[in-house]
């Protein structure tokens, strides 16, 4: 069970940028919400990779090294391709942890030595006839009366209207141009859904200290933990949503609050007392769900707009619950703030009441929305 | 008649998540007519698509780039070619998916004289 929160609680944060390594801001109170979009879902880099990440809750430096092979089938108009991708990573922390704020991740494993390794096959495809849709052909045929229109008595305009005009398949970058509010509708005709699957094993190194009321020595002890993760990702044809399953199993440690420990009786507390663990950390397993939809709405074009992330874990084994749902304004260009909201709820399973929910709401000035 | 070379340059340096397509069309009903383009990796990042042997005229050259933050261009290096759409355009093409978008494709057209040499 983890810990929560005596009562119901509500609060309001505000959260500045994070700096180095772009880390989302994010202050949730409880390890059960997720962190901000950008890093949940993988991106591929192939090779030696290495990077430094600080946020407010942990300072870590990553190195990984990674591989792919794919194989490419189909006929020229229609062409599959699978890849499977490889990656090995080692992370180690260069900072202290700070314990105030719970790993919203929902990491057990964040604050020591962590080795992983994961694999993800990525299936796409593409094709040519698709824009042979009816949808499409009529999007085409408005984007060039836009164009008709825009270009008025300039020769030069009105000669890219012309040129596309004769041209099979009317170029999706100038239905982008001259009507992009029907950016979406044309994804939906003319792309193809993809998808991810992926899994990836870790474990951590830490060691632990406890304090002894008796003597105020320490206990010291070596543990490990453990997690696997099978996360499937499907990006549906209309280009600006994503929908995301995950199933974790951790057994890790869950580390108590740290206190002032004190001898008795108490004679001078500056020397009788101490701060620290008064207890070992206890083995804890736990089996996480989680589904997650990504949802771009864009203004004009994908520059501008609103983004929306929520996110629903669930732990099978103590019944506890998180909703995240942030919402991203994004302005585009060079715009030096990315504000944006984020509303969380958590509930510890164990207690059959409302007595642990907590509420949270944050808010972010800069955090970028993204796949 | 004349093989059509493109270099592709996608930016993790990969293969992954990028599709070429190149095609043709009837001139009667405008039946889109798809050519085989085999792919070779050609070090450093870059990879070189090569057509059959193709009669000079009008082409289409598809590019569907998959995931957030992917980026590909796309040269025509022979035989020389006279951009169609976008008009005044010149290789290279390029694509980049926004992190707002979970994919991108475009269609870029030129015409071929049909004499191999290489593009400037």
């Amino acid at each position: 069970m983890r810990r929560y929160p005596a009562a119901m609680a509500t609060s309001l944060v505000l959260v500045p940028s994070t700096g180095l390594a772009q880390q989302p801001a994010d202050t949730n109170a409880d390890p059960i919400v997720v962190t901000a979009p950008s890093d949940r879902f993988d991106e591929v880099f192939i090779g030696l990779t290495t990077s430094i990440d600080v946020s407010e809750k942990k300072s870590e430096a990553n190195a990984s090294v990674s591989g792919y092979t794919a194989s490419d089938n189909g006929d020229p108009s229609r062409i599959e391709q699978n890849a499977l991708m490889w990656k090995v990573g080692i992370a180690l922390p260069i900072g202290g942890t700070d314990d105030v704020i719970k790993d919203p991740t929902l990491d057990r494993l964040a604050n020591g030595l962590k080795l992983s390794a994961g694999l993800t096959l990525m299936s796409s495809a593409s094709s040519l006839e698709n824009y042979s849709d009816d949808t499409y052909a009529k999007l085409g045929v408005r984007a060039l009366a836009a164009c008709d229109r825009r270009a008025g008595g300039d020769a030069e305009k009105k000669r890219e209207c012309d040129e596309m005009r004769r041209l099979p398949i009317v170029s999706p970058s100038f239905i982008r141009k001259h009507l992009p509010m029907a950016m979406i509708a044309a994804n939906r005709a003319a792309g193809i859904p993809f998808y991810t699957i992926g899994v990836k094993g870790s474990v951590a190194f830490k060691e632990y200290e406890a304090v002894d009321p008796v003597d105020l020595g320490t206990n010291e002890d070596f543990k490990t933990a453990y997690s696997t993760t099978l996360t499937g990702v499907f990006y549906p044809a209309d280009g600006v949503s994503a929908i995301k399953a995950e199933v974790e199993y951790a057994d890790a440690l869950e580390e108590l609050d740290e206190t002032i420990i004190c001898k008795t009786p108490i004679g001078d507390p500056a020397v009788d007392c101490k701060s620290g663990f008064s207890a070992l950390p206890e083995r804890e397993e736990s089996l996480v769900l989680r589904g997650e939809y990504r949802r771009f709405f864009p203004v004009n074009g994908v520059a501008t707009g609103v983004g929306i992330a929520p996110l629903v874990s669930f732990d099978a084994l103590s019944n506890d619950l998180g909703v995240e749902v942030p919402v991203y304004a994004v302005l585009g260009g060079e715009s030096p703030i990315a504000p944006g909201l984020k509303f969380g709820y958590t509930k510890d399973g164990s207690e059959p009441s409302d007595a642990n929910e907590e509420f949270t709401v944050s808010l972010f000035l800069k955090t970028s929305f993204s796949f | 008649m004349a093989k059509i070379k493109i270099l592709a340059e996608p930016k993790d340096e990969t293969k992954i998540g990028w599709f070429v397509h190149l095609f043709s069309w009837t001139e009667d009903d405008q039946k889109v007519i798809s050519h085989g383009l085999i792919l070779s990796d050609k070090g450093n990042g870059k990879f070189e698509l090569q057509s059959d042997d193709l009669d000079a005229g009008e082409y289409g050259l598809h590019l569907d780039c998959k995931g957030g933050g992917r980026e590909v261009s796309l040269t025509v290096k022979s035989p020389k070619t006279t951009m169609i759409y976008p008009v005044g355009g010149t290789w290279p093409m390029k694509l980049t998916v926004p992190g707002t978008a979970t994919f991108l494709n475009d269609i870029w057209y030129f015409s071929i004289q049909g004499k191999e040499g290489e593009e400037g």
